[in-house]
């Protein structure tokens, strides 16, 4: 019977966490197979520090059984909108210092802005999650294109790269921008588990009638969530110009199925109700671990697209497998 | 049945990691000088990171880029970024620290391929730009840039066309253009925008048919059912773009009274010069661009040095020498 338990125990313990032990093998055989890969790794770190943000923000949405397929280009937004603000208050001002708090707040304003209209549309209107932030994802990839077809760099970019191209201690993989995304992902963390709002996040994802049966307001929960989901990505957008030195509107393109993968394989039931922050991190280092791997096997174009989706098929498999197997 | 679907969408993801690991260097392309009987690059390992390898032209240039770099000894790794600008960066940089002896890049952002371009330079890679310059900042990092002058082009075809057609006769014109963010896009539509304001043209604005023929055609059907026969002139900015629109003009029988206007030099476009379809290509040959950056890269690495700008020839296909082209394009 103890044996049993045990047995159950260990069976659960690698269920709940076969993001970890993903992750450690893929990692296993790229150190071991794959040439140029330990060069290559502070890629892994810097990439997920960098685009992280906006797989937590969806991560929070698809907690509550939604989606967001428009985050990519809100990041991208929000990115341009950094550049707008920062370049109109250094000419002003001539303060850098001004600028970039003035064009971090811009991004942040946008973000939240974006992430309105979508929970709006969705939680006060009715409509459904994939077909709003489609057609929300054509609006905003829209604005980023008329705000900037090419390249639109900030004035003073120097003070703008601190975050994400400083090297501390003169390490390649630690920098700014990957301190505050591990710790982002423990805030988020304690966050979803110790507070009302967060376990409501939960139960409105687990099951939304009875979150409303039991005086969650499930519209307003989702709301919040896509509002919360729109200043991750803003994030993400200002962390993007603070690496690349420039926004762009393809910047939004990268993140279109990248946040989505990184959520799924990480362990958050597309469903909803079930998920955690770390799963979001395993997740993104393993979706960049992948991606580093192709890109140091210099794989040509038709097989990274072949094993993107390979990739995408495999992660969906495990999700409906698993969430089959959950509700038994 | 659960158990087998388990087994089965583990063991796929273990046999995909251990495929991807084992097949490294699979679009690196190594060949030795001895099995190639070239030497001016032997033993070298080039770099060619490029916005796109799927487009006609664009995808020529790659492959002759690569077939010409083998055939002279060196090692070959491309990355395709696929059209994202911000990939071009990480793939670059992959490819300093993978220890290239040298980067050449195709298309992408000038200002983004300004900051590549330093690191590069301060990774000791040389660094040559393809087809396309990067923003003046960049360019003291940047060994040589290899192409047609992309701006100038478009202002001469700018130039035959008001000689054409005269300064004064406000023509409507009609620009097909390709990817808005793309560097030779940008200096091709300013070229033509330059020799525009010496006339009284009604230029309209550029629609962006990104790689698709199919959208070319969609947006001059779209024009032809706005504005009808006002339409006098379509410029386009590649010649497989240009052709969608030669199908609409064709389909909607306004062919002869609308003057199409173009460069890139592919078959099917010196043919609908021949056929009266079209009145100009121009021939900007991808393998000249490619074995012109093989050799600026072999010059600076034998010599440590090279001249900046490696212009390449463009060649005007009309009515009266078309007949010597037929066939001759290289797709």
């Amino acid at each position: 019977m103890i044996e049993t338990n045990r047995k159950r125990q260990m069976t659960r313990m690698i269920k709940d966490n076969n993001s970890v032990l993903i992750l450690v093998a893929l990692l296993a055989i790229c150190f071991l197979f794959v040439d140029g890969y330990t060069n290559g790794f502070y890629n892994v770190l810097v990439y997920s520090s960098i685009y992280g943000a906006v797989c937590i923000g969806l991560g929070i949405v698809m907690i509550t059984g939604n989606i967001d397929l428009s985050v990519g280009f809100i990041a991208g937004v929000c990115g341009i909108a950094v550049v707008i603000a920062f370049n109109a208050v250094y000419a002003a001002t001539g303060s850098a210092a001004l600028a970039l708090v003035v064009g971090i707040f811009a991004a942040f304003a946008c973000g939240a802005l974006l992430g309105f209209i979508n929970g709006f549309v969705i939680a006060k209107v009715g409509v459904s999650p994939l077909i709003a932030t489609i057609a929300t994802n054509y609006i905003f990839k829209g604005l980023a294109f008329y705000f900037a077809k090419a390249s639109y760099a900030p004035t003073s970019p120097d003070i703008v790269k601190v975050f994400a191209k400083t090297q501390l201690f003169g390490l390649r993989w630690l920098t700014p921008s990957v301190i505050l995304f591990f710790v982002l992902i423990g805030v988020v963390a304690f966050w979803m588990h110790k507070t009302r709002f967060g376990n409501n996040l939960y139960i409105v994802g687990d099951n939304p009638e009875a979150a409303a049966f039991s005086g969650i307001s499930v519209s307003k929960t989702v709301l919040l969530a896509y509002v919360i989901c729109g200043l991750f990505a803003a994030l993400c957008g200002f962390l993007m110009v603070s690496f690349d030195g420039y926004a762009i509107y393809t910047q939004g393109n990268a993140l279109s199925t990248f946040p989505i993968s990184c959520c799924v394989i990480g362990g958050i039931k597309m469903a909803g109700g079930k998920g955690t922050a770390i799963h979001i991190l395993l997740g993104v280092l393993i979706m960049r671990a992948i991606s580093t791997m192709m890109s140091v096997l210099f794989l040509s174009t038709d097989m990274v697209n072949l094993i993107t989706g390979i990739l995408l098929i495999v992660v969906l498999v495990i999700d409906r497998f698993t969430s089959t197997k959950e509700a038994e | 049945m659960k158990k087998l679907t388990k087994i089965l969408a583990l063991v796929m993801a273990v046999a995909m990691m251990l495929a991807l690991a084992s097949c490294g260097g699979s679009s690196s392309s190594g060949s030795s000088a001895a099995e190639s009987g070239g030497s001016d690059l032997s033993g070298k390992t080039i770099g060619y990171v490029t916005i796109t390898s799927t487009a006609p032209w664009g995808g020529l240039v790659g492959t002759e880029f690569e077939r010409i770099a083998k055939e002279k000894g060196a090692t070959v790794r491309v990355l395709d970024a696929q059209t994202d600008v911000a990939k071009i960066a990480e793939y670059c940089q992959q490819m300093i620290d993978a220890g290239v002896d040298a980067l050449a890049i195709f298309g992408g952002d000038p200002n983004a391929n300004a900051e590549i371009a330093k690191a590069a330079d301060e990774a000791g890679v040389p660094m040559f730009m393809c087809a396309l310059d990067v923003a003046e900042p960049g360019r003291q990092y940047v060994k040589a840039c290899v192409g047609p002058d992309q701006e100038q082009m478009c202002y001469d075809i700018a130039q035959y066309i008001i000689e054409a057609n005269g300064a004064d006769s406000g023509m409507k014109v009609v620009q097909i253009s390709g990817v808005p963010f793309l560097d030779d896009y940008i200096q091709r539509e300013a070229g033509f925008a330059r020799a525009m304001t010496e006339t009284n043209y009604n230029v309209l604005e550029a629609d962006y048919a990104y790689s698709s023929r199919t959208d070319a055609k969609t947006f001059m059907e779209n024009h032809i059912t706005a504005e009808g026969d006002t339409i006098d002139i379509v410029m386009g900015y590649d010649d497989d773009l240009t052709m969608g629109a030669v199908a609409a003009i064709d389909e909607a029988g306004l062919t002869g009274s609308i003057k199409v206007y173009s460069l890139t030099g592919q078959n099917d476009a010196i043919q609908a010069v021949a056929d009266g379809k079209m009145e100009l290509t121009v021939m900007n040959r991808a393998g000249d661009i490619a074995e012109e950056t093989v050799n600026a890269i072999i010059e600076y690495l034998s010599t440590g040095s090279t001249e900046y700008y490696h212009y390449t020839p463009l060649t005007f296909i009309d009515k009266d020498n078309v007949q010597d082209y037929i066939g001759k394009g290289e797709f």
